[in-house]
């Protein structure tokens, strides 16, 4: 059964084998919750939809058709979750490492003052910053752009999967994804002499 | 998912394709040529982009929840999956059953079964032979009914040609079985089957059960009137009403006579001493003419057999004051004092069986021309139905015959021509006309259908102007019989109305009052109109003074 595609697990689910769907649950809970914590940026939040995402899955089970795939359709559901939460404003900003600690003497950001233990190269300390402004950058990219990027970075699909998730065309998602490319490159403009150093 | 393909119409714009293997091999190899050789810089930007998904997986690796979040959130979830546990059976058979069509299916279905086993109780036959017909070969010869009254089991194997059958009274025979539908499968069934169900009709017949050929096919049948008069001695269902049925004349017969009984205790007992009759009302002390002594000396025709003569009887005591007339003395005023003075009459006797004292009008003196029986026109006009209440004041009304034929035949006359009213009650009339009947009645004598008439022409038009003619016939009926307050009222509207050109009428009248009342012993009022005119304001003080002169008595 670990080796039967997702498809044939969610059919077998469907006439009521729930190892089925024992199966398919730890095989996509990780990606989802990755994806849906990208998006929400709140660990509580994503648990939270993520369990919502494989309700929904269970009851939407007899109406699943072979003719759609499952990752589609299982990121169909959590996507329109996270949107849903996004614009009840559910999912609150994640605590910035460079935001001044209030109530700190020498407003040093958070990121300075977490302890690493490891001896920190100067290397790992620039991937670090340039991780760090990527990351901001991606929140900064509007949602229907960070969307796209996301499912495509993050949960690895292509983008004719992409399309049938959000319900455009594919041509629109390779433009969003451009454009979310560009700005993501010029907001680490500054560090371009880093990024062309960086392997 | 979006068939359409991508038509870059640069290279430059496989760029992202390129980036992320989106591209066949042939294809991908004719990008690399064009990154030598681009001018849009795309070898830069593929760098670039490059550069930013190397970061992006290192800035954003995998994340999954805590441990014990998860375990909690895959229970939950493996709980909810199991819940579903039913596989494609349960759906299936949600879904037959969540159709809109399948309650309507079940419903006919539920129908049907009832109506096939109420129809197949109502075919079976009622006796047990049927369940040992069922046992009987179907290829038995069907030997028919023996036709007799009893109720006979169907044969059950009688293999025997088929009888004649023997019918004694049925109507119905069982025709002689075929043979040649013997002993063959269906058609012997059929036969059988159809001896079945003559047989059923026989029984049926005897046992006096109706069957539904019986009432289908017979054409003497009897109808429901007569199944009721058959069971009119003992049925419980209401008799039919044998008003529509007895002659109009008849029944006004016996309602009059039972009132004219009514009206003569009702009169006894109004007299203590049975002194019956009305008082009046006069102004001038003429209106005390004791009712006693006026109606001790009269006695009421209450009966047809009784002559309209006047039995004298011994002065009593007065009978219970009457209402007196509104201050209104009109013609329609009169109509009600008339109408008030026969309710109180009837109400105040209780049962009194002394005779009434109500002087039939033609007993007294009067020099009134014999009403010769005037050529009327029958009017084919129809008044109006009489109230309930007048029609039975004028049966209770003494009769008043004013011409030498005896009373019965114009009492006789009179219910006809009271029944003929009443059926002709429902059709409209004109008050012109309605009162050219009464006046022509009264001229005739038949005060009562007189009155009827006048009464029915000032309903039909209350606020018509009525001729003098017509109110002094009124008057005159009143009088004649016995309504000696009305007559007064309308006399005295007579003379308000200073009818000149009947001055001398309305005087002969007064006087016949007067007449009448010295002839039975009562205060003479003033006999000249202009004195009754002079009297007629004090008309209206005297019902107490004549009260207290009655209540002397």
């Amino acid at each position: 059964m670990r080796d039967d595609s997702d498809e044939s697990l969610m059919f077998r689910y469907k006439r009521g084998e729930v190892r089925a769907f024992e199966v398919l649950m730890v095989r996509h809970r990780g990606p989802i919750f990755n994806f849906i914590f990208r998006y929400t940026r709140d660990r509580a939040s994503a648990e939270d939809l993520m369990q919502e995402t494989f309700l929904r899955l269970i009851n939407a089970a007899d109406r699943y058709e072979k003719s759609a795939k499952f990752t589609t359709f299982l990121y169909t559901i959590a996507r329109n979750l996270c949107v849903d939460a996004s614009r009840r404003g559910k999912h609150r900003q994640a605590t910035s490492l460079d935001a001044p600690v209030h109530g700190s003497e020498d407003q040093v950001p958070l990121v300075e003052r977490i302890a690493d233990g490891q001896k920190q190269s100067e290397g790992r300390v620039l991937d670090q910053e340039l991780g760090e402004r990527l990351k901001k950058a991606i929140e900064e990219l509007p949602d229907e752009q960070r969307e796209i990027f996301l499912l495509r970075e993050v949960s690895d699909l292509q983008f004719n999967e992409i399309a049938d998730i959000v319900g455009i065309s594919e041509n629109t998602v390779k433009s969003r994804m451009r454009y979310a490319l560009e700005k993501l490159r010029q907001s680490l403009e500054e560090y371009r002499d880093l990024a062309r150093v960086a392997p | 998912m979006s068939t359409l393909q991508v038509v870059p119409s640069q290279p430059c714009d496989d760029l992202l394709d390129f980036i992320y293997g989106g591209l066949s091999p042939a294809k991908q190899k004719a990008f690399e040529e064009h990154l030598a050789t681009c001018t849009n810089n795309c070898k830069a930007e593929v760098e670039a982009t490059q550069k930013i998904r190397n970061l992006a997986k290192e800035a954003l690796p995998p994340v999954e929840p805590s441990n014990d979040r998860m375990a909690a959130i895959q229970a939950q979830l493996l709980h909810a999956a199991a819940q579903r546990k039913g596989g494609a059976v349960i759906p299936l058979f949600r879904r037959i059953v969540t159709h809109p069509g399948f309650s309507a299916a079940a419903a006919m279905i539920v129908v049907g079964l009832y109506v096939t086993t109420q129809w197949g109780n109502l075919k079976m036959p009622t006796k047990s032979s049927s369940s040992d017909s069922a046992s009987a070969p179907a290829a038995a010869a069907p030997a028919p009914a023996p036709a007799t009254a009893t109720t006979t089991p169907i044969p059950a194997a009688n293999p025997a040609p088929a009888t004649p059958v023997v019918a004694t009274k049925t109507p119905a025979e069982a025709p002689p079985a075929d043979p040649s539908e013997q002993a063959i499968g269906g058609e012997g069934a059929a036969a059988y089957d159809k001896s079945k169900r003559e047989l059923a009709k026989t029984e049926q017949k005897a046992d006096n059960k109706p069957s539904k050929e019986l009432f289908e096919t017979r054409k003497d049948a009897p109808t429901d009137d007569e199944l009721w008069r058959r069971k009119a001695p003992t049925a419980s269902a209401p008799k039919p009403d044998p008003a529509p049925e007895a002659k109009p004349a008849e029944v006004a017969m016996k309602k009059k006579s039972k009132m004219d009984a009514d009206l003569t205790d009702a009169l006894g007992a109004s007299m203590p001493s049975g002194a019956k009759g009305g008082s009046v009302a006069r102004g001038d002390g003429g209106g005390n003419l004791s009712t006693g002594t006026l109606s001790g000396g009269l006695a009421n025709s209450s009966g047809p057999g009784n002559g309209g003569k006047v039995q004298l009887a011994q002065p009593s005591a007065p009978p219970p004051a009457k209402p007196s007339a509104p201050a209104s003395q009109g013609y329609y005023d009169a109509k009600v004092v008339e109408e008030r003075d026969s309710r109180a009459d009837k109400s105040a006797h209780t049962g009194n069986t002394k005779q009434a004292a109500r002087p039939p009008a033609t007993q007294l003196a009067e020099p009134t021309p014999a009403p010769t029986p005037a050529p009327q026109a029958e009017a084919p006009v129809v008044v109006a139905a009489p109230p309930p209440a007048q029609a039975q004041n004028y049966a209770a009304a003494p009769r008043a015959t004013s011409s030498s034929t005896p009373n019965n035949e114009q009492q006789l006359r009179g219910k006809n021509e009271q029944s003929n009213f009443s059926n002709l009650g429902k059709q409209s009339s004109t008050a012109e006309s309605l009162r050219r009947r009464g006046d022509s009645l009264a001229r005739s004598g038949k005060c009562e259908d007189a009155l009827r008439a006048f009464n029915d022409a000032n309903r039909v038009a209350p606020n018509a102007d009525n001729n003098a003619a017509d109110q002094l016939s009124y008057a005159k009926c009143l009088r004649e019989l016995g309504r000696y307050d009305a007559a007064q009222m309308a006399l005295d509207s007579l003379q308000r109305q200073n009818v000149q050109s009947n001055a001398v009428a309305v005087e002969n009248e007064v006087n016949l009052l007067n007449n009448q009342r010295r002839q039975y012993g009562a205060p003479t009022p003033a006999a000249a109109p202009s004195k009754a005119s002079k009297a007629a304001p004090k008309a209206r003080s005297a019902p107490a003074s004549e009260k207290a002169s009655d209540s002397a008595f």
